[in-house]
């Protein structure tokens, strides 16, 4: 077995031991169900789709995502683990790659067990559920990006707490660029073309580009530019803070 | 040189750069590959427009007018139009530079402002601080320069066609509206459309009266040329589409015109009718003569195999309109029908994607026998159907019920529309010897036939509303529009808008919740129509007391006073059923809601937790059992 499937299997393993990935489950479903079904009013709405479902989606991440991710690294240099871990017979990026990996992998498992939503919506009508499976894998995506900017500022502190307040501060603004009201914020200050630059750095954009049912390569290569760039800065961080 | 530190602190503002640019880049340079997977397509060009897009001969110069800063508070409009403005990139990217797109932002006061009302662009109001709000597409002829290439300007003598306003309500049709604005863009001139009726399609310029929809729209598509039947001789090869329309007491000369026609590769859409509830002639005119209102083109379906019976109706039950009636009651008419897509042809173009066509008293079609002809069905009934003269159908016009009186289905579902197929012969042999004349078709000549007039007056598929963005607005009830649209599309030659015609809506209702609710009405409407026949009992019981009143003096007026305390009473009871039956109807919709609620917010929740226990337990057993 390759190093980061190991280093994933041992993560993904070490979620289940402890109650905390059942707290987190549970949390994600009852707040996605309470959210869809009574902020989302979708029982009332009578539309078979899961619109109400996945537009809460970034901002149940924006909770959930930085708490999975924050343990990552903070735990492993507060514990003194970490030299341990960079001992063994493996790069950092490996080591990094496998513990994405196994966060993004809990992710999609919180993702699946949302399925009794997609069943009821089958079953109240017939929705087009070529968007559902495209709001699903956009879905992923963005918890894959919110959780590698996490890997990667959990490797730059200590404190779990920390790591957690910068993800969300760094995600709530990767949401928020983009949005009609911060855009005409900065519309005065800004050159119009640095304005669509941000729009284009926006996080819920992509999401909802692909949320309408269209896979655009521009939006995939987004969330996989966006997940890489993120992990690969947090590969330099470590290797920073080894070298003396 | 540098120490690592340095390098990897470098290497670190390299990645932020790097991947800032990357992702700016693939946004705004690469061309847009994409995987639709909407159950529609409704991102993706239909061939249709592609073909268009791809036949344009002169560049266009296409500006959308949006205005930018009043839409701020409207993030339903703003998003339309990012759906609108990413249909217009698709098709700019397909039209191998033949079309040229400009989003302009008319602000207030600004000479984008007026060039957007002197295109005829309809602003609406409800902007920020009160802003008019523009969201419009102008589409101009560009003149094409040697090399290809066009100064952007649009020149003398350019055509200008445009879309007043991109309404959301119309998202459905978005594609159709942009590709016939191209396509008519494209078109040297409109194919020409000969008419033939003697019903008032035209309208009436002298009443002021317009001509009716089917007839205007067909107008924006093609050339309409009313053709006169009493010196019709000849049609002429310009028309590229013929429709006769309820033809009575054609003349021989106009049938065999017709007939020759159809021989000469002519495309003919005929409109007969046993009953054309807008005929206005009079059921006995001042000479005695008898009209039934019916039409029929008797010689030219003999000739072409068809047999037509202009006094028999198809009654169908299970497609019924419900209409109002005068007396404020509603019913189901039997004669009326509202055809769903079950009841149209999904193997033919012109009715692949209607959802309903609405008629009313129609007659059938059917091959004679020994006919060498096709008849290939576009509508039909269900096989609920019956036939009946057209005379009960006329009698009944106040009281459909009396229609249902005595149904029997027939078992068999009868065609409506059609088109016929053949070789046909013609209709006037004994005309043979005239120079041009033609005796036979060479090779299949074609027509379609549809055995109703009625389905094309507004009153059967239009309605007029007030939008919520502008002024009045027709809203089709029916695709009866559409269907001649298509006719008059799939027989002039451009067939490329047919195929975008009539995308599904994108409601997806709740149908379980749907159903639901019309059992539950229903029920309540079966219980209602019990209780109130018990009250009709005991208001006609109470009526018979009333004479008897003053014949027996006081002892029956107690009796008609406990008659009516019961009475009284029992309304009140009945009342109160009528509501709690209508409680315990809403309450099965809402207690499925509640299941729902329950399952997904308290169940799958559950079910996780038990299993992290179940799981967590067996783990420290099994610790426990090894220390």
């Amino acid at each position: 077995m390759s190093p980061v499937m190991a280093v994933a299997r041992r993560e993904l393993r070490s979620y289940f031991v402890t109650p905390v990935a059942y707290v987190f489950l549970v949390i994600f479903l009852v707040l996605a169900g309470i959210l869809t079904f009574y902020a989302g009013d979708f029982y009332d709405r009578g539309q078979a789709d899961l619109q109400p479902f996945f537009v809460m989606h970034p901002w149940l991440y924006l909770l959930l995502a930085p708490a999975v991710s924050m343990r990552m690294w903070a735990e492993e240099a507060k514990g003194g683990t970490l030299e341990l871990l960079l001992s063994l017979p493996m790069t950092i990026a490996q080591a990094m790659l496998g513990k994405f990996l196994a966060a993004w992998l809990f992710m999609g498992i919180g993702l699946l067990l949302t399925l009794p939503v997609w069943i009821t919506v089958n079953y109240l009508g017939s929705p087009d559920n070529g968007v559902i499976l495209a709001s699903y894998v956009g879905s992923w995506l963005m918890a894959g990006a919110f959780l590698a900017i996490g890997a990667c500022l959990s490797a730059v502190t200590q404190s779990q707490v920390v790591a957690f307040i910068l993800t969300m501060v760094v995600c709530f603004l990767l949401l928020l660029a983009g949005q009609p009201q911060v855009m005409d914020f900065l519309q005065g200050s800004m050159p119009r073309k640095l304005l669509n630059g941000v729009a284009h750095l926006s996080l819920l954009r992509h999401f909802e580009a692909i949320a309408r049912g269209v896979l655009d390569l521009r939006d995939l290569l987004y969330f996989l530019l966006c997940i890489a760039s993120w992990l690969t800065a947090g590969v330099l961080v470590l290797d920073l803070k080894r070298t003396p | 040189m540098f120490s690592r530190r340095t390098r990897l602190i470098g290497a670190l503002f390299l990645l932020v750069v790097a991947s800032v640019a990357l992702t700016l880049g693939s946004s705004r340079w690469m061309r847009a590959t994409r995987i639709d997977l909407t159950s529609d397509r409704l991102y993706t060009l239909t061939p249709g427009t592609v073909r268009i897009v791809e036949k344009l001969r002169a560049p266009l110069k296409l500006t959308l007018y949006f205005s930018e800063h009043s839409t701020r508070d409207l993030p339903q409009l703003r998003s339309y139009e990012q759906r609108v403005r990413e249909l217009l990139q698709e098709m700019v990217a397909r039209s191998h530079g033949r079309l040229r797109l400009q989003v302009v932002d008319p602000v207030p006061y600004s000479d984008d402002e007026a060039s957007a009302e002197g295109n005829g662009l309809s602003p609406i109001s409800g902007g920020t601080n009160g802003e008019r709000v523009f969201f419009g597409l102008v589409g101009t002829t560009l003149p094409g320069l040697q090399d290809g290439e066009s100064d952007g300007e649009p020149h003398p003598g350019a055509k200008t066609l445009a879309i007043p306003l991109f309404d959301p309500g119309r998202e459905t049709f978005l594609e159709y509206d942009i590709a016939k604005l191209l396509y008519e863009l494209n078109e040297p001139a409109k194919p020409h459309i000969g008419v033939i009726s003697s019903l008032p399609v035209q309208g009436n310029p002298v009443l002021g009266e317009e001509p009716w929809t089917v007839i205007r729209q067909l107008g924006q598509l093609f050339e309409v040329k009313t053709l006169d039947p009493n010196k019709l001789d000849r049609i002429g090869d310009d028309i590229q589409v013929l429709l006769v329309i309820h033809p009575k007491h054609l003349s021989d000369a106009a049938q065999y015109a017709i007939d020759q026609y159809v021989l000469r590769g002519g495309h003919l859409v005929a409109f007969v009718d046993p009953y054309s509830e807008l005929d206005t002639t009079p059921f006995v005119d001042s000479n005695g003569v008898i009209d039934d209102h019916n039409s029929d083109l008797p010689r030219l379906f003999t000739a072409w195999g068809v047999q037509f019976d202009p006094q028999k109706v198809v009654l169908d039950r299970s497609r019924a309109l419900r209409i109002e009636l005068a007396d404020n009651s509603a019913a189901n008419h039997p004669a009326m029908l509202g055809l769903t897509g079950q009841e149209l042809n999904h193997g033919d173009v012109t009715t692949a994607s209607l959802q309903r066509i609405n008629l009313s008293s129609v007659g059938y079609l059917d091959l004679a026998p020994k006919a060498t002809s096709r008849l290939i069905p576009l509508m039909q009934t269900t096989s609920d159907a019956e036939v009946v003269p057209s005379q009960r159908v006329r009698e009944s016009t106040t009281d459909p019920n009396a229609l249902l009186d005595g149904y029997k289905a027939d078992n068999n579902r009868y065609v409506v529309a059609a088109r016929v197929r053949g070789t046909f012969p013609s209709a006037f042999p004994e005309f043979a010897k005239r120079p041009g004349h033609i005796a036979q078709a060479n090779g299949n000549a074609e027509v379609i036939l549809v055995a109703d007039t009625d389905l094309l007056t507004d009153r059967l598929w239009v309605s007029y509303s007030q939008s919520l963005l502008g002024p009045l607005q027709l809203s089709a009830l029916a695709n009866n529009g559409d269907f001649i649209t298509n006719l008059a599309d799939n027989l002039s030659g451009s067939s490329e808008l047919l195929s975008i015609h009539g995308r599904t809506s994108s409601q997806r209702p709740f149908t379980r919740v749907l159903a639901l609710q019309a059992a539950a009405d229903q029920k309540f409407l079966a219980k209602k129509q019990e209780l109130q026949r018990e009250l009709a009992v005991t208001r006609s019981r109470l009526s018979e007391l009333q004479p008897a009143k003053a014949a027996r003096g006081d002892s029956a007026g107690a009796e008609q006073k406990a008659e009516i305390e019961q009475f009284l009473q029992r309304q009140l009871a009945i009342n109160k059923e009528l509501r709690d039956v209508q409680h315990q109807l809403n309450a099965e919709i809402d207690a499925l809601g509640m299941r729902l609620k329950f399952i997904n917010i308290v169940l799958v929740p559950s079910l996780v937790t038990l299993f992290g226990l179940a799981y967590g337990w067996r783990r420290s057993r099994r610790n426990r059992r090894r220390a």
